[in-house]
C-alpha cells in the first residue's frame, strides 16, 4: 500500500442559507433525547442557488443522548428556488461544542452537514446528484443560525 | 453577497478503506432500483484509523444510483464500528469507468474511537475490478 497516491478533494463554495428559528423543543424519552425545531424563515444566497426555505415546511427532528454532548441533526424542510422551484432537503449532520474565542471559558454551537437535496429535472436538479457538504453556526442579535455550502468537485 | 461572508473549511485526509465486494444483485423495481452488493471484506488504513471491514457484516443498498452502505469495521485495537455511507456515482471520467463521493456516518462505543461518531466526513471513492472492490479515501471535516 505504500505507494498508494491518496487523491486530494476540492470544495466549491456554493451558497449560503441565513434560518431563523422560533420554536425549539426538546426532551429525553426512554430510549432517547429527541428536538424538534421546525424553520421560521430563512433566506438562500450564493453563486449556485438562491431563493428561500418555506417557512413550517418541516423541522430538524434531531436526536442526541445528552444535550451537553453534542446532537445528531436530521432536518426535512422544503426550499424554493427563486425561479419558483420545489426542492426538498434533508440535512444530516453534528452540533457539536467548541471553546468560544469572544467569550472565554463559554462554548459555542457549531454545525457540520451533509444535506441531501430532492429536485425536478431541470436547472436545479444538479442538487440531487451532488456531494454537498455544509459548516454553520449559532449568531446572537438577532438569534439566528447561518449555514455555508460547498460543492465536492 | 460577498465571498468574504464564506468562511473557510478544512479537510484533513483521516483514512482509506478498500471495501471488497462479491455477489451483486440489482432490479428495477416500479417506484426505484435497487442494488443489493454484500461486503466480502476488506483493510482500512492511514493516519487515524486502521483496522478491517469485517467480511459479510453487510452491503450497499443502493437506491437510483444513490449508495447507502451499511456494515461493520473492526478497528486494530479490536473495537467495533459500525459505518452507514452514502453516495454519488458520477459516470463520466475519461476512460468511462465511474467515480464516487461518499458521506460516510459512524457509530461507535464511547472512549477513544466516539470522535468517529462526532465528525462529517467526505470521501472520493472509485471502484476496481478484479478483484471487486471499492477505494474510498476518507477526510474529515475540521
Amino acid at each position: 500500500m505504500a505507494e498508494l497516491q491518496i487523491p486530494g478533494i476540492e470544495l466549491e463554495y456554493a451558497f449560503s442559507i441565513s434560518m431563523n428559528f422560533a420554536e425549539r423543543i426538546d426532551f429525553v424519552g426512554p430510549r432517547r433525547g429527541k428536538g424538534y425545531v421546525p424553520p421560521a424563515s430563512g433566506t438562500i444566497y450564493g453563486p449556485l442557488l438562491q431563493g428561500r426555505v418555506v417557512p413550517y415546511s418541516g423541522a430538524d427532528f434531531a436526536i442526541f443522548k445528552e444535550l451537553s454532548q453534542g446532537i445528531k441533526a436530521n432536518t426535512h424542510y422544503m426550499l424554493q428556488a427563486e425561479d419558483g422551484t420545489w426542492i426538498y432537503i434533508n440535512n444530516r449532520g453534528y452540533l457539536n461544542r467548541s471553546p468560544d474565542p469572544d467569550n472565554p471559558g463559554k462554548t459555542k454551537l457549531y454545525f457540520r452537514m451533509t444535506p441531501l437535496f430532492e429536485a425536478p429535472a431541470g436547472p436545479h436538479e444538479w442538487l440531487a446528484r451532488t456531494m454537498i457538504v455544509g459548516t454553520g453556526e449559532r449568531l446572537a442579535n438577532p438569534d439566528r443560525s447561518q449555514f455555508t455550502y460547498y460543492r465536492v468537485k | 453577497m460577498a465571498q468574504a461572508d464564506v468562511p473557510l473549511i478544512d479537510l484533513d485526509y483521516a483514512f482509506s478503506i478498500r471495501l471488497a465486494t462479491s455477489g451483486r444483485i440489482e432490479f428495477e423495481g416500479p417506484m426505484r432500483s435497487r442494488v443489493f452488493e454484500p461486503v466480502s471484506g476488506g483493510e482500512v488504513f492511514g493516519p487515524r484509523l486502521q483496522g478491517r471491514v469485517v467480511p459479510q457484516s453487510g452491503a450497499d443498498y443502493a437506491t437510483n444510483n444513490l449508495m447507502d452502505a451499511h456494515l461493520m469495521l473492526q478497528a486494530s485495537d479490536g473495537t467495533w464500528i459500525y459505518m452507514n455511507l452514502i453516495g454519488y456515482e458520477h459516470k463520466v471520467t475519461a476512460d468511462g469507468s465511474p467515480y464516487f463521493r461518499v458521506a460516510p456516518y459512524f457509530d461507535t462505543p464511547v472512549g477513544k474511537w466516539d470522535w468517529l461518531g462526532k465528525t462529517v466526513f467526505i470521501g472520493t471513492a472509485e471502484r476496481r475490478h478484479n478483484p471487486d472492490q471499492m477505494l474510498m479515501h476518507i477526510y474529515a471535516l475540521r
